[in-house]
């Protein structure tokens, strides 16, 4: 690719001046129910993902493993995990659990468990010493240490990675909607295959006001949470 | 106990081998005809259950209330689920409001302890030790960090510890003059090694000296001597 690949740029505005517009929002019952199914993939699948990846990041920080080979061990896992991209596990899924949202779900889940894993092992390796060491000083155990010492000092941080993984995990569901999982992504996939730009518009737009509203709600939840 | 010493000359590392927040690479600590030193995780965290510590940073657990704060001193001795959960008995609870009391925080105890001031952060650190009734507190630099009129309220409360409920208290200082005045012995350690033992009437200027030796590699002179005196008239 050369910058003389753009000379035929023009092209590409004429294609969406002449076709994408005027935006036929007719479909927007259906438009809006597969916008809530994308959401729905989403936001299940990030959650699941969390909850599996806060414990399980303990056991991938240094500071907290019991012991070197679980920090190892925890850490390949991980990286296992959050190598496949999620297309290619929800894929392998269809054979299991048929067409439909579930092969998304269980790509996104086990892809962002990896993503999750990862980011809060280091959010924990990151953290100051000194409550922690407060928490052994009385006594506690090494749990203890991770809900009193740890814990409060990765709150702000996982909410904002949690909030940036679901929206990563709608774009994604967009993608996974070609294979099947359904909500807006297939639906705006179908409309372009059949040449309806004008709804393509329309749903595109739909998605922004998505992104742009779960972006507008992680930055109120961490204001709350600081 | 106040162990006096320059920066880097261990005693931040004698202090936190004594509960074994550092693991010693030699030697023995001996509590109480117990050696620390060889105890199991299990009997490790009984005798840390026995030994409060505060410390120059305060070490409070953020963004939880002054009263779980002052609870967590009690961890050791608590249900484990009560610990765990933060479902704290109404005795306990009782008590570490009475702790508050003692460093008169009482008012405070629904707050976040990141909303306290420095002078008040302490403060709840020692409600912590008092509501953990320890034998011995050790204290890592525990006023370095603050200003001369709430050091000495801190100071003033922990040799209240040591007098009134006979608590041993082996302290980091790197303030000569606190070490005088609520010291009953004081220890000097150069370069890990111990360079004077005895009461405070016993520090004279060549005893300080010893603990607080010039810079031998440092380049120039100049340095060395006006390093030597700005040092003389700081701790005399």
């Amino acid at each position: 690719m050369t910058p003389s690949s753009f000379r035929d740029l023009g092209n590409t505005v004429r294609f969406i001046a002449d076709h994408w517009f005027p935006v036929d929002a007719s479909d927007w019952r259906i438009a809006l129910e597969a916008m809530r199914g994308t959401l729905e993939i989403a936001v299940f699948s990030t959650l699941a993902a969390l909850v599996i990846a806060v414990p399980g990041s303990f056991f991938a920080a240094r500071n907290w493993a019991p012991a070197r080979w679980i920090y190892d061990a925890t850490r390949a896992l991980f990286n296992f995990t959050r190598s496949i991209p999620e297309l290619v596990l929800a894929l392998v899924f269809i054979p299991t659990l048929g067409l439909g949202p579930m092969p998304a779900v269980m790509g996104l889940i086990i892809h962002n468990v990896g993503v999750f894993g990862k980011l809060l092992s280091e959010v924990i390796e990151a953290t100051d010493e000194g409550p922690q060491d407060a928490v052994k000083a009385v006594g506690g155990t090494r749990l203890h240490v991770a809900l009193y010492g740890i814990v409060p000092q990765m709150a702000p941080l996982v909410l904002s990675h949690y909030f940036y993984r679901l929206e990563v995990a709608i774009r994604t569901s967009l993608i996974l909607g070609i294979v099947g999982a359904g909500g807006i992504g297939q639906m705006l996939f179908n409309d372009f295959k059949m040449f309806a730009y004008e709804k393509v518009t329309f749903e595109v737009l739909l998605i922004m006001a998505m992104v742009t509203g779960v972006d507008y709600l992680g930055a109120l939840i961490r204001k709350r949470v600081k | 106990m106040a162990v006096l010493g320059r920066s880097g000359a261990g005693k931040s590392t004698l202090v936190r081998c004594i509960n074994r927040l550092v693991e010693p690479d030699a030697g023995e600590i001996v509590w109480n005809g117990r050696a620390i030193t060889g105890m199991n995780a299990r009997e490790l965290r009984g005798i840390r259950g026995e030994i409060g510590m505060v410390f120059q940073h305060f070490n409070l657990l953020p963004r939880l209330t002054v009263l779980t704060n002052v609870a967590a001193g009690r961890f050791a001795d608590m249900p484990r689920w009560r610990s765990l959960t933060g479902a704290f008995s109404n005795e306990d609870k009782a008590r570490a409001m009475a702790a508050l009391r003692e460093v008169g925080l009482e008012a405070y105890a629904g707050r976040r302890v990141d909303d306290l001031s420095g002078g008040q952060k302490q403060r709840v650190a020692i409600a912590r030790v008092v509501m953990q009734q320890p034998a011995l507190l050790l204290g890592d630099e525990p006023i370095s960090s603050l200003d001369a009129v709430t050091a000495a309220r801190i100071m003033t409360f922990i040799a209240g510890l040591y007098r009134e409920r006979g608590v041993t208290v082996v302290l980091n200082l790197h303030d000569v003059a606190m070490a005088r005045a609520y010291a009953t012995r004081i220890i000097g350690l150069t370069d890990g090694r111990i360079t004077f033992d005895g009461p405070p009437d016993e520090l004279g200027e060549a005893e300080l000296r010893a603990i607080y030796p010039p810079d031998e590699e440092d380049g120039g002179e100049t340095i060395t001597v006006e390093g030597k005196k700005g040092r003389n008239e700081e701790d005399v």
